[in-house]
């Protein structure tokens, strides 16, 4: 066994000890890493390297802290299995990526980033306008009218809650299933599940007629004995999205614990510091708090697995209870989520190419991830044109009549109909071109077919809600869902607040998650490159 | 012994200074003055400074924040006779919203009235109240009534007068008129005091008395003066009607006693045992335009205005000179008359089908005596309505209806006496300048007449024209004195809307304005003159011998046998009435009971009926009058060019009760249209004139030219286009100003009538885009079976054959007949609507309106689709668009014993109770609006703004603060913001029934318990019980011969309503025509159980 030292965080004052990796020096080839910090911990970059053993073919049993034994879970987070191909350049060193990541945090924003917030901020100022408008005033102002009880708010809450699937996915479902490419977008993606389900929590609450009373949702006890109906569907949805909220919340933090630790130790000014001493929760690196950090990640990834599953598919239990024609549906639960994932890996990819362009992180974001990621997003197109098809063969296979009229009259011939064919041509048509190698490469082809799909999949949404009510059982009822300005305001609301929290994220955190491209990071063979020779390179 | 010494600390045992000093103080760990604050490592607070905090907390909580204002309840210092609080007190009166003079029952809460019903003891309403009866309300509580006085200088200007001043102004111009020159311009007056009152009146200052409406029955006076040599208005007995045939008449929509008519109509639809075989009547209608009438016939045909009178005369030809019924057919006066109008001739003119004529009068005659031919109304007025009116008076003669469906020499109605001949008359010589003196009540002629009568020109040569009104209407605009007049529900006053009924107007509420009645006025200025007081003769008076008896001395007047003898001169109309009462109803009838319990028993029945139910003798013919009638006419020739037609309709009527939001937002039974009025062209003429839904066309007639939003309606014959009339106010009130169009200039003077049917009309496109407010999304059903409909003898075919099994059961939620399941053990409330009976009048809708708060939006909400009707009339076409069929069907909250609504609120704010109602619990309720997504009805409507005005925000603040709140029902609770609401069975009618058993210790009876619509539906096509009763009228309707009817809508569902409707039966010989709809393809939704009554058609 071959210990060879790491190279020693430069920049600040302290003594300089020693960080050990360990490769087998038998096959002379790494069987994996690890980092064993001698002497007192802050001293180094706490947030460097996790324990993270692996032997080829069977699982690592290394005392990793001179204590446990057997860690088994530690093979699931971090390294690189050797028969696989580096992820990342081999060139880059550990020290690179703590700079890479964060040094464009240091100094003023740049103009960009001034400009793009405050067009968010002020989006957002709109969106809050108007719900203030409508707080004071009642929902009056929006288009919502009888047959359509429920318009953009609804909308919008079932398009965000979409988008939120792809962060938990990535964090969760993919680390469970090994595929370390994750590493590269899964901070970014997880915040931004965090932020969409924060923008779609809201919406559920803001379009209540009486929005002060929306804690009456809640099941807690009062002397008056009222509680909540759990036969609703809204019940549901209320421990769905607040279950799933406060698990991507966790797991997010959880994995920005390590990222914290290492700027805080990059830290001169004495609040910020203070602050991401606070956020970091005094994390120390040391072997046994790796331990625990993952084996309570591995746990986060395990629970939160289901709940990729269950969010989406509660959510359309809103509509799949419902006896509305065109809500009715058995196969609204994995179409639904078939259809978050898609949504959700199409923002991922809106906001990576723009993320690694404006932060040059195209070393750490490559196409080889992009193209990842555009893989999934084609799968789950044809996913949800399948599910498209189905809905519409067995409107017309029952011969029922109400199903007729809403799944193929209403929506790709009547007056619905542009909603229709604009979600099927961007949903199911459109991102057809990333069965081309060169489109799924292309940063600009994958950018607008992101774009696209976003916008389909918010007028999927709106097909559903809308057109369903349209024109139901009886046709006295009939109505046309007329957006209003305010309506539409919600909507550039909320992408106002999603973009506003994104920036500030983008600001104040890492936007890569450090401490996990550490871990895979491969390096060639006889030790990684110094810092001197990578600044040669 | 020394005491041991306590120490807690070591210092203190080692008597350290500091401790010592400690322990004088009294505060342990402070001196005496201490700063909380900052920089002291952990928070201190002195005494005084806690009283420092402690007096600004206090003085900020009592300035920074407001209560709600607080509403005290004051006692009764002495509690009101008859007033139990919460406890409501009802009186019987009659409504004077038209002057068809129908029974009401005025319900009140402490003191205010707070619902009108109809009166059942009432033999013309017979319970039930049209929507604009119900609608009254919110008259009584209108803020835009004039509150005194006004004096105006005809020019808009207008100033409080004292009432001593105005009385002095109008006296000194009747004092200064010429004889002969001052006139009393009143609309529809009846009830022997009223009567009296106008004529004594009259004659003591030398007046004349002018009655004219709106619309008047000149025709068919004149006709009946021409037939049978008496210008009666006769009573129709429609309860005896069993082939009804209209020509342009539309009695249920606009007639002059149609709750009257409806009743009896609907009696007739219902489906019945007659002769031992199920039967219901047959009602063939001719008409330019739809109707309300027209919509609910077996068989309509569209024809021109100018066919109506031609089709008159081939029914004649048919059926005396061809079929040779009746003796006539041997008249040759008769034959003579009629020679031109053979039925294949009237045929190709009408455009109908052949045999058409021929076929209708071999089932008129099948049903002579049982059988009524009508015409007439607007639609029929081109100036030949008289003609017709004597025609159809033939017809009936022939068919024996005189004197058995026709009523006039018995008990004949007085429920509409204008003139338009003596109006137009009196309007020359306000142009010579004849009159001195135009004292206008009750009638707004500013407004109804013509545009070629130039009233308000006319006005300018009047020396003095005084208004007496509730409001400043447009006459009123014109006049030098306006004087206010009370709303029949705070007046005192009588009624006789057929001779020999007589009815009691009595005030429920002191006057809510600074105001007099009409009478009271009356009486005050004859008071003021002081030439006779206003007494009275109360000796038994001729009826019909008004003015003598006027001018008879109070002295010759008293006669022993009447009690009122003694009494001193009347000071108030109260005194008055009891009088005329007293003489001329009580002295004649020979009644066994004193006068007072006479009196209270009138005044607790609303009414002393001695008039006969049973028709008189029938009249002799004049056949002169028919040879008259065709004197002048040539062969029928078809119509060319489009003709306008005028037409009432049946919410706003006259639009004398235009400033009422409950009335302009409920739709119009035809157009489904609120807040407008549009002129209607069938879509095919639109299409080749150009025009689309929502275009404004300048309507021009000769030179007068009004701007009107197009409409696009079915049905509409296809070269006429119609216009409502009552529209368009433009001095009524905030509400109603300018809502609509007004076409009555439209209507022209020709001769000494007015017509508002037949002119030729030119249209011009002016702009497209006009927002039309539709309650109803689409006008088809598409195949869907929501409402049944069948053909009579289909329907018959099936009553023989065994019904379907039913299905299999669904299932339920609620572990099926487990423990948790629905059970009902004691009532179980529900409803069926008989479709064949529901005309679609709209008065449930008001009447639920004003029965629950349910609040009126306005035109944009409508547009929006926000209105909030819990009950609906929902109307569909089936067939061509050019004639199509119609069926109605009243939609309201099903109360389902499986509702979707209660499985999917989140906050149990919908639930289910014992007894089968689906409650909405308002208070609990958030807004999130899922129950009215999954109801299958849409029955459920929210409060997307602050409707009921609770908050004022602005928008909706009309109510608060003004009288109008006085209205609300103080029983139901008024919604708020962001709530959701619906029909709940009247439940605090269910409560208050509840309450009384159990007061009086039994159970709740069948009729106990009347919801608002079914209280007052004319044809009592809802009928609200208990299901768990066989012997209930509920149950009754949907079983026996209605078994087969008896369906639910959308039952497949397995929302399991508790409404049943039952299925609509036309009486046609032919088939029904297919659906012309786009998706008409589509076969029926087959419902799982129950009777498929498409598969037995």
């Amino acid at each position: 066994m071959r210990i060879e030292c790491a190279t020693p965080r430069h920049g600040l004052a302290g003594p300089v000890r020693a960080c050990l990796a360990i490769s087998s020096d038998d096959a002379n080839a790494p069987v994996g890493s690890a980092t064993a910090w001698m002497g007192g911990a802050g001293d180094f970059e706490s947030g460097t390297l996790p324990v993270a053993i692996e032997a080829v073919g069977q699982p690592a049993s290394m005392q990793a802290d001179g204590t446990g034994k057997g860690q088994d879970f530690m093979l699931e987070h971090g390294t690189l299995p050797a028969e696989e191909p580096p992820i990342y350049d081999t060139r880059i060193t550990l020290n690179r990526v703590t700079h890479d990541v964060l040094d464009p945090m240091k100094g003023r924003p740049g103009g960009w980033w001034w400009g793009a917030f405050l067009a968010a901020a002020g989006a957002l100022g709109i969106g809050a306008a108007i719900v203030a408008l409508q707080l004071r005033v009642g929902l009056g102002i929006l288009g919502l009218r009888r047959p359509e009880m429920w318009g953009t708010y609804i909308v919008n809450f079932v398009f965000w809650v979409g988008i939120g699937h792809a962060g938990t996915l990535i964090s969760a479902v993919l680390f469970l299933l090994r595929q370390r490419w994750r590493t590269a977008i899964n901070r970014t993606a997880e915040a931004m599940t965090i932020f969409a389900v924060i923008c779609a929590g809201m919406f559920p609450l803001l379009h209540l007629g009486r929005t002060l009373l929306a804690y009456w949702l809640f099941p807690y006890p009062n002397d008056r004995e009222l509680w909540v109906n759990f036969n609703s569907p809204l019940v549901w949805d209320v421990f769905a999205v607040s279950t799933y909220f406060t698990i991507s919340l966790l797991f997010w933090y959880k994995g920005l614990i390590p990222d914290f630790a290492t700027m805080r130790d990059r830290e001169h000014r004495p609040w910020v510091k203070k602050i991401y001493t606070a956020l970091s929760l005094r994390w120390e690196g040391t072997a046994s708090g790796w331990v625990h950090y993952e084996s309570s990640y591995g746990l986060f990834a395990a629970i939160a697995t289901p709940l990729v599953l269950s969010v989406h598919s509660v959510v359309s239990a809103d509509f799949a209870v419902a006896l509305v024609p065109g809500w009715h549906d058995t196969i609204f639960p994995p179409y639904f989520v078939a259809g978050a994932i898609f949504s959700g890996f199409a923002m991922v990819v809106s906001l990576l190419v723009i993320l690694r362009k404006a932060y040059h992180l195209e070393q750490y974001i490559t196409l080889d991830h992009l193209e990842l990621m555009n893989k999934i997003i084609l799968v789950t197109s044809t996913i949800v044109a399948f599910a498209y098809l189905d809905e519409i063969f067995m409107a017309w296979y029952s011969e029922n009549p109400y199903e007729k009229h809403i799944f193929i009259w209403l929506r790709f011939v009547g007056p619905y109909a542009w909603a229709g064919w604009l979600a099927v041509c961007c949903n199911c048509i459109v991102p057809m071109v990333f069965w081309f190698r060169r489109a799924r490469r292309s940063l600009a082809t994958m950018f607008v077919i992101s774009l696209l799909v976003n916008v389909g999949m918010w007028f999927e949404r709106y097909v559903i809600v809308v057109t369903s009510l349209a024109q139901d059982f009886l046709p006295s009822n009939w109505g046309y869902f007329g957006p209003t300005r305010f309506d539409i305001g919600i909507l550039i609301g909320s992408f106002g607040l999603f973009f506003t929290f994104f920036l500030l994220f983008v600001r104040f955190m890492p936007t890569l998650a450090m401490a996990e491209i550490k871990a895979i990071l491969r390096h060639p063979v006889g030790g990684q490159p110094s810092l001197q020779e990578k600044s040669h390179a | 012994m020394s005491e041991p010494r306590y120490w807690a600390t070591l210092p203190e045992y080692e008597r350290d200074p500091a401790v010592a000093r400690q322990c004088e103080e009294e505060f342990v760990g402070r001196s005496s003055m201490h700063v909380a604050g900052v920089g002291r490592g952990h928070f201190e607070f002195g005494r005084r400074e806690f009283l420092q905090w402690s007096t600004a907390a206090l003085a900020l909580a009592a300035t920074a924040c407001t209560r709600k204002p607080l509403e005290k309840i004051v006692p009764y210092a002495q509690q009101p006779e008859e007033t139990l609080p919460g406890v409501p007190n009802s009186y019987a009166s009659t409504c004077r919203e038209c002057p068809a003079g129908c029974g009401v029952i005025v319900k009140t809460l402490d003191q205010r009235p707070i619902k009108l019903e109809g009166n059942p003891l009432h033999p013309l309403n017979q319970g039930s109240l049209c929507a604009r009866g119900q609608a009254a309300l919110l008259n009584l509580y209108d803020p835009d009534r004039i509150a005194g006085a006004l004096r105006t200088n005809r020019g808009g200007l207008h100033q409080p007068l004292g009432e001593n001043e105005a009385d002095a102004a109008l006296m000194d111009a009747l004092h200064r008129a010429r004889p002969g020159g001052a006139v009393l311009l009143t609309g529809t007056i009846h009830g022997p005091a009223r009567i009296q009152l106008v004529a004594e009146f009259v004659s003591q200052f030398g007046m004349r008395h002018v009655t004219s409406d709106a619309f008047n029955p000149d025709a068919l006076t004149g006709a009946q003066r021409a037939a049978y040599g008496t210008a009666v208005i006769p009573r129709l007995l429609l309860d005896r009607v069993e082939v009804l045939v209209t020509l342009g008449a539309d009695p249920l929509g606009t007639g002059y006693s149609r709750q009257e008519w409806m009743a009896g109509f609907g009696r007739q639809r219902k489906l019945q045992r007659r002769d031992g075989n199920l039967a219901m009547s047959r009602v063939v209608a001719f008409e330019p335009m739809l109707s309300l009438t027209g919509i609910n016939a077996d068989t309509r045909h569209p024809v021109h205005p100018g066919s109506l009178l031609p089709l008159a005369l081939g029914l004649a030809h048919q059926m005396v000179i061809i079929d040779r019924h009746s003796s006539y057919a041997t008249d040759a006066t008769v034959a003579s008359a009629l020679a031109g109008f053979a039925p294949d001739i009237v045929e190709k003119a009408c455009a109908l089908p052949r045999g058409t004529i021929a076929a209708l009068v071999a089932e008129l005659w099948a049903h002579k005596g049982r059988s009524l031919v009508l015409g007439g109304d607007t639609a029929a007025a081109t100036g030949t309505e008289l003609h017709l009116q004597v025609v159809t008076s033939f017809l009936n003669t022939v068919l024996e209806n005189e004197g058995a469906t026709i009523e006039a020499t018995a008990s004949p109605s007085q429920q509409t006496q204008g003139s338009n001949a003596a109006m137009l008359q009196l309007c020359d010589q306000m142009q010579q300048g004849q009159i001195d003196v135009l004292m206008v009540y009750g009638a707004n002629p500013a407004y109804t007449l013509p545009g070629d009568a130039d009233f308000a020109g006319a006005t300018k040569r009047v020396g003095f024209v005084a208004s007496i009104a509730e409001r400043l209407d447009e006459t009123g605009q014109l006049a030098d004195v306006v004087l206010p007049a009370l709303h029949a529900m705070e007046s005192w006053g009588d009624a006789e809307p057929r001779r020999g009924l007589f009815c009691l107007v009595q005030p429920t509420i002191e006057p809510l304005f600074k105001a007099r009645s009409f009478e009271d006025t009356l009486l005050s200025l004859m008071c003021r003159n002081g030439k006779t007081a206003p007494g009275i003769a109360a000796a038994p008076v001729a009826k019909g011998n008004l003015a003598a008896a006027a001018g008879v001395p109070p002295s010759k007047a008293a006669t022993p046998t009447t009690v009122a003898v003694a009494a001193p001169a009347p000071a108030t109309f109260y005194d008055y009435l009891r009088q005329v009462w007293n003489g001329q109803i009580y002295a004649t009838n020979q009644l066994a009971a004193t006068w007072d319990d006479f009196w209270t028993s009138a005044l607790r029945d609303g009414l002393f009926d001695a008039s006969q139910r049973e028709p008189g003798p029938a009249r002799a013919f004049h056949v002169a009058a028919l040879a008259e009638a065709t004197a002048t006419l040539s062969q029928p020739e078809p119509p060319t060019g489009l003709a306008l037609v005028l037409i009432a309709q049946p919410m706003t009527g006259d639009g004398s009760c235009n400033n009422n939001g409950l009335l302009l937002e409920a739709p119009d039974p035809i157009s489904k249209l609120a807040w407008d009025n549009t002129l209607a062209l069938v879509p095919e003429t639109a299409r080749n004139l150009g025009l689309n839904a929502g275009d404004v066309v300048e309507i021009a007639v000769g030179q007068t030219r009004v701007s009107a939003p197009v409409q696009l309606q079915p049905g509409v014959h296809s070269q006429v286009a119609v216009l409502g009339l009552g529209w368009g106010r433009t001095s009524v009130g905030t509400i109603g100003n300018n809502v609509g169009v007004n076409a009555y200039p439209l209507s022209r003077i020709v001769g000494s009538g007015i017509v508002y049917a037949g002119a030729q009309v030119k249209l011009v496109r002016m702009k497209a885009g006009y927002a039309l407010a539709s309650t109803q999304g689409h006008n088809y059903l598409d195949g869907r079976p929501i409402v049944r409909e069948e053909l009579l003898a289909g329907f018959l075919q099936a009553l023989s054959r065994p019904p379907a099994p039913p299905g299999p059961p669904g299932l339920t939620l609620w572990n099926n007949g487990g423990p948790t399941e629905h059970m009902y053990p004691g009532y179980r409330w529900g409803m069926t609507i008989d479709l064949n009976a529901c005309v679609g009048c709209q008065a449930c809708v008001v009447a639920c309106s004003v029965e629950n708060n349910v609040p009126t939006v306005g035109k944009q909400e409508v547009i929006n689709g926000r209105e909030m009707h819990w009950l609906r009339i929902d109307r569909y076409y089936s067939g061509s668009p050019d004639n199509p069929d119609i069926v109605q069907q009243p939609m309201l909250c099903q109360n389902c014993d499986l509702a979707p609504c209660e499985s999917v609120c989140p906050v149990l704010a919908t639930v289910h109770n014992a007894e089968g109602l689906n409650l909405q619990v308002y208070n609990r309720c958030v807004g999130t609006r899922y129950c009215s997504n999954n109801c299958p009805y849409k029955v459920r409507h929210f409060n997307f703004y602050d409707y009921s005005g609770a908050y004022a925000d602005g928008r909706f603040s009309a109510l608060r603060g003004s009288p109008l709140e006085l209205a609300l029902n103080p029983q139901v609770t008024v919604r708020s913001k962001g709530v959701m609401e619906k029909c709940t069975f009247c439940v605090q009618r269910v409560n208050a029934a509840h309450l009384q058993a159990e007061t009086l210790g039994r159970p709740i009876s069948d009729g106990d318990i009347q919801t608002a619509c079914q209280q007052t539906c004319p044809t009592q096509a809802i009928v609200f019980g208990n299901l768990n009763d066989p012997q209930s009228e509920v149950m009754r309707m949907r079983s026996g011969d209605n078994a087969v009817r008896a369906y639910r809508v959308l039952e497949h569902l397995n929302t399991q309503p508790t409404v049943v409707y039952l299925t609509r039966i036309r009486n046609r010989p032919e088939p029904l025509e297919s659906s012309a709809s786009p998706s008409a393809n589509q076969p029926g939704y087959a419902a799982a159980s129950g009777p498929d009554p498409e598969a037995n058609a």
